[in-house]
């Protein structure tokens, strides 16, 4: 653990994220990066997943000679 | 005042209903309201049947394309939507384009490429004109957003054909179908069951025709609607999602304030007013 009382997980976070705003901001774009690849893989599934059999990468097998 | 209210949202949905059930005298003018039918792509999160616009093109290159043109469609557009590229290479090709000059300053025709427009049946409004008894057959491109109805205005248009009530008279040379303003379309009825084979073995009634045909035209005018409804849904995910941490951080800080009790210690020479000031005049 870093030095210092750690009193909660909000103390720990404040003093190892928040406070220096170097690190809050490299912190927000992580999160952002990690939030929206996360995000955007999930939905993606899940919308490839709901829309099966209608889209035209569903029906090329039959038309494309691979 | 409660009676007051009642009488005027009463009388304004009244007056609604009265708009929207109305009758009148020349209501053929209109044309008949088409019903809703269950096109996938209407619902709020509904995408296209792209195995139906694929048999809709081929409805539109085999029946409708000898007299509309789809202008603003190109070859490039169906790839990856309802054809792969060398099935439309292969299509594009069977079509004459005139390009030029050459080096000689002559106009020469080649086999279409994939940056092609879908050919025109008439070169100009006028040869429309002249080959249709002088009626236009508009294009198709943005038709299903042109019309009032969309899609359920052209679907039941084209299956609504049926002889003129007692008493109605066509004009030699027009037809009747009571989804068409005024009654009397130029266009006569072209599809019947059978009129078109599909290769995937879909059964061509003459409603299966007309129902990829009106998707494909629908994808033609809206091609991204797909995309569309995706990023659409993502968008209204992610917004609630950010709306609700937005209130409650707001609630959050403001708590505080808002439950704050403020307490008034008087001084000691404080001298108490008379009691309440008096409310009666």
């Amino acid at each position: 653990m870093v030095g210092g009382f750690t009193r909660s997980l909000s103390s720990f976070v404040y003093r190892n994220f928040f406070k220096k705003e170097s690190v809050y901001f490299t912190t927000v774009v992580a999160s952002g990066v990690a939030f929206s690849i996360t995000f955007n893989t999930m939905f993606d599934r899940y919308w490839d997943r709901k829309t099966a059999g209608t889209k035209w990468e569903d029906i090329k097998g039959d038309y494309v000679a691979n | 005042m409660g009676a007051s209210v009642v009488t005027a949202v009463g009388s304004g949905i009244g007056l609604y209903y009265l708009e929207k059930n109305s009758a009148h005298a020349n209501m053929e003018a209109d044309g008949l309201h088409p019903p809703s039918y269950p096109f996938p792509q209407k619902k709020l999160f509904g995408t296209f049947d792209h195995a139906s616009i694929r048999r809709g093109f081929q409805v539109f290159k085999e029946v409708c394309s000898a007299c509309h043109s789809l202008d603003l469609v190109y070859w490039r557009n169906l790839v990856g939507v309802a054809y792969s590229e060398d099935e439309v290479r292969v299509m594009a090709e069977e079509f004459e384009y005139t390009d030029g000059p050459n080096d000689n300053g002559e106009m020469f025709e080649r086999p279409g490429k994939l940056t092609d427009p879908i050919p025109r049946p008439y070169a100009n409004e006028e040869a429309a004109r002249a080959a249709n008894a002088g009626a236009l057959p508009p294009d198709l491109s943005l038709i299903t957003k042109a019309r009032h109805g969309g899609v359920d205005y052209i679907y039941a248009l084209l299956t609504g054909y049926c002889d003129p009530p007692a008493g109605v008279e066509i004009r030699e040379g027009l037809n009747y179908n009571p989804y068409f303003p005024g009654g009397s379309i130029a266009m006569a009825q072209n599809i019947f069951d059978g009129v078109v084979e599909f290769e995937d073995g879909t059964p061509n009634t003459a409603s299966q025709i007309t129902k990829d045909v009106v998707t494909f035209l629908n994808w033609a005018a809206e091609p991204e609607l797909d995309d569309r409804k995706k990023i659409g849904t993502k968008a209204i995910l992610l917004f609630s999602i950010l709306t609700a941490i937005s209130l409650w951080v707001k609630r959050n800080r403001w708590h505080t304030l808002k439950s704050r009790k403020i307490a008034f210690n008087p001084p000691s020479n404080w001298k108490k007013p008379n009691g309440p000031p008096s409310t009666k005049h």
